[in-house]
């Protein structure tokens, strides 16, 4: 069975993979806060 | 000599449900560590009681069915399901004890009603003075939905049993469908190595938002710790009573915003972006989904209650609304309102918006609940295939597609089963909101508590208190059960049952 292996390269890629997910889930809040900003300036 | 027993089916499953609780038991050494840590020695003893009984039974479990898995170990997708199924049901009373002996519950369906919400990361709660519980309850009640949002036989599989021809069958019985790695153990181990890197850095970041807001240290790790649970897990548990509200503060909201997403997608999307494909996340049908279901929520809620001016800034419809709506989509159920509010503020369009986000839900093999992303994107893909066949020519043939990490052939199969499971869902909607009626509760009401409880969603509008009526707290205990192990496992537990009961009437 392939075990998990540590290695320097790898842990680097995975934080930089999580680091993504993290970017992408900022991108989208910050995009969310947008839609509200929006709404809150249409005179309704 | 190992004698064999009559009955391999029981004997598997007796074997298989004793180990996974097992593994879930040992688990009551943590909150009873914690207690300890903390002085809290009645409660040390409440959790070693617990841990005695549910020991003890896993044990005898184990032991009655170890020479039929010996001589009749080959695993049937029946055994896979009923195993998975049967482990949460029996775990539901054996993690309930904790809860009993703390003096919180008035009731052990109240008890039970509790684990389960747990469990399935649903997130109400009937347990009584939230705020002055102690800190191994606490713990144990963010434990149980953590784990349960993994789930308890991707638990036993990656550290318990070894790999085994057929494992695969336990994992999908558990409601949980893509092999990350081909092995059944790694793709476990990977869905908790990446469950635990987030808990790393969901507690850390909590925990610094914590001390920023005025936490005290031990608080703002425990309270980072506990809303990082109850947020990955797609939970929405927290430790007092006000529930987001408590700590009154924007940045712990929008940092709690980030995990609860990420909570609610995918493991193979994880694992995908993790391991260098970063624009996956655009690519993929359920993100697209969450994406239009969120947005369409959100704008739908905010312009409702813009108009009604109830919330007029920018701050306020985002920590307001659109926090509750993607919190509800996520199937979360952090609430920055109170639940009446949702009656008495937000009037029919936001309710009717947040309701239907409820229903949608998060990704399939994720932590969250409803009719998954992935399932609503396929049936509105096949939707459009139809019209498209229906508008060329006859005799062009199309293979459709879906990006599911990779292209996918959108065949009938897969449609039918997606159309399949959204509808009993919809049938036990239909069927907890008829339920909620019938007791008088107003419709609406109903409607919002159904698809929450269903949703494995958690925001409530009050309807559920352990003042409601007994048949009403059953009934969501089964939708929440029901709900999270998306059907096809209970339904095999019945069925095996049912055989049995057969078997032993055309016996006697």
């Amino acid at each position: 069975m392939k075990r998990f292996n540590f290695n320097r390269a790898t842990f680097k890629s995975d934080a930089v993979g999580y680091a993504s997910e993290i970017g992408w889930m900022v991108l989208y809040t910050i995009a969310l806060f947008l839609l509200s900003w929006i709404i809150s300036v249409i005179p309704w | 000599m190992v004698k064999e027993i009559k009955h391999p089916t029981l004997g598997i499953i007796s074997y298989y449900t004793g180990y996974i609780i097992v593994g879930m038991s040992l688990f009551m050494i943590l909150p009873a560590s914690a207690s300890a840590l903390f002085r809290e020695w009645n409660v040390v003893l409440d959790f070693l009681i617990s841990l005695f009984i549910s020991l003890s039974l896993g044990m005898v479990l184990v032991l009655f069915g170890r020479n039929t898995r010996l001589h009749n170990g080959r695993l049937m997708w029946k055994h896979g399901f009923v195993v998975a199924s049967l482990s949460w049901f029996v775990l539901m009373f054996l993690c309930a004890i904790p809860y009993l002996l703390s003096g919180h519950m008035n009731s052990l369906l109240d008890a039970t009603f509790d684990v389960m919400s747990g469990f399935t990361t649903t997130g109400v709660f009937l347990l009584q003075d939230l705020d002055h519980i102690s800190i191994g309850l606490n713990l144990w009640r963010h434990m149980l939905t953590f784990i349960g949002g993994q789930g308890m036989v991707v638990l036993a599989l990656s550290f318990l049993v070894r790999e085994m021809a057929g494992a695969y069958k336990f994992y999908v019985g558990e409601g949980k469908d893509v092999a990350l790695v081909p092995n059944v153990r790694g793709t476990t181990q990977i869905i908790w190595i990446i469950s635990m890197v987030y808990l790393f850095i969901g507690t850390s970041t909590l925990f610094i938002t914590g001390l920023l807001i005025g936490l005290n240290p031990t608080n703002a790790f425990l309270h980072g710790l506990f809303m990082f649970m109850a947020g990955w897990s797609t939970g929405g548990f927290a430790p007092n009573q006000q529930n987001i509200m408590f700590y009154h503060s924007f940045s712990f909201e929008v940092v709690s915003i980030l995990f609860f997403i990420l909570g609610s997608m995918n493991f193979g999307l994880h694992y995908a972006i993790i391991k260098g494909k970063k624009m996956e996340f655009l690519k993929n049908i359920e993100i697209q989904s969450f994406l239009i279901t969120s947005l369409t929520g959100s704008a739908i809620a905010a312009v409702a209650l813009a108009k009604s001016g109830l919330y007029s800034d920018s701050v306020a419809l985002f920590r307001r609304v659109v926090f509750n709506i993607v919190s509800a989509n996520t199937t979360t159920g952090f609430g920055t309102v109170f639940a009446r509010q949702f009656i008495l503020e937000w009037g029919p369009l936001g309710m009717l918006a947040i309701t239907l986000v409820m229903l949608v839900g998060g990704s399939a093999c994720s932590t969250a609940g409803g009719f998954k992303g992935l399932r609503v994107g396929i049936v509105v893909k096949a939707f459009f295939a139809d019209m498209r066949k229906l508008l060329t020519s006859e005799r062009r043939v199309k293979i459709e597609k879906y990006h599911h990490i990779k292209d996918m052939v959108l065949d009938d199969a897969v449609v039918r089963t997606s159309s399949t499971i959204i509808f009993l869902y919809l049938l036990m909607f239909t069927g907890a909101t008829m339920l909620g009626a019938y007791f008088g509760y107003p419709v609406v009401d109903s409607m919002f508590e159904a698809a929450s409880i269903s949703g494995n969603v958690g925001l409530s509008i009050g309807i559920t208190a352990t003042t409601m009526p007994s048949a009403m707290k059953i009934y969501y205990i089964f939708a929440m059960y029901l709900g999270r192990l998306e059907f096809l496992s209970v339904f095999a537990l019945i069925g095996v049952m049912a055989q049995g009961v057969k078997t032993w009437l055309k016996r006697a």
